[in-house]
């Protein structure tokens, strides 16, 4: 689902995916390090972790999008009309 | 003598066409319809099959005659739906909003509402949030053909529903 980016967010996502790609290379080079082999074991289970966070983002950007365009429609008490069959709900 | 008369009034339209041109083209765009605007809501009627699985595996289903009134925005939408269970005359009006997202060019939306109940025969549920997905397709140019699921928030009733609405007015700028 191709959900928009949300300027006001979008630093904050793309620090906190840079952190989580950090993290994991650590985690899997400790792991590799302590138990040779056990790599790819870590990094399976990170890309998992970072599948979740990815739609758990996309729903936080989703609300913002949605928060925002109502807000602004409703302080300016206006907004252009884009019909959609999914209206009649 | 008569040419140049001519020439003249050529020159004349000519450059009245061009200074009506430049000041159209200069002219902002009208601002987006206000929101009481009534030729920008969406209105329409339907029929529809619903049923209710409640969380103790308890179900009950039935024809729904339906009514909705919307004020489309850009990416989400202002929507007011009313049904009429007709077997057990269970009346639900739920305002909410609902946010579309396009998959493969499908009409997918999510809907956050709220649920009041009125004029029924049997006990109804008590007013109450829900959450559901909505899924729509154009059936030609007059006919929507619908299906959802809703949540009851606090009852944690499902609530799928087969719909087909006929528009009988689709908002526009």
């Amino acid at each position: 689902m191709p959900v928009p980016q949300v300027p006001a967010l979008a630093a904050a996502i793309a620090a906190l995916f840079a952190k989580l790609d950090e993290l994991a290379k650590a985690a899997v080079a400790a792991a590799e390090a302590a138990a040779p082999g056990s790599g790819p074991v870590v990094a399976a289970a990170f890309a998992r972790n970072e599948a979740a966070v990815k739609a758990a983002v996309d729903v936080v950007q989703a609300s913002a999008e949605v928060t925002a365009e109502v807000l602004a429609a409703i302080k300016s008490g206006r907004a252009p009309v884009n019909p959609d069959p999914t209206d009649a709900g | 003598m008569g040419y140049k008369l001519g020439l003249v009034m050529l020159y004349l339209l000519a450059g009245l066409l061009s200074f009506r041109g430049v000041a159209q083209a200069q002219t902002p765009p009208p601002p987006p319809p206000a929101l009481y605007e009534p030729s920008s809501w969406s209105i329409g009627v339907g029929a529809g099959y619903e049923a209710r699985i409640r969380e103790d595996q308890t179900t009950s289903s039935g024809p729904t005659a339906i009514a909705y009134l919307a004020r489309p925005l850009n990416k989400a939408a202002f929507v007011v739906r009313g049904s009429w269970r007709l077997d057990e005359g269970d009346v639900r009006v739920s305002p909410g909003i609902h946010y579309r997202f396009p998959v493969a060019q499908e009409h997918f939306a999510l809907a956050l509402s709220y649920d009041f109940y009125a004029v029924n025969n049997v006990p109804s549920p008590a007013n109450e949030w829900s959450a559901g997905i909505l899924y729509a397709r154009e059936l030609g140019r007059s006919l929507v053909l619908g299906a959802s699921v809703s949540y009851g928030l606090d009852t944690h009733d499902f609530r799928p529903v087969a719909q087909l609405t006929f528009p009988l007015h689709t908002g526009r700028n």
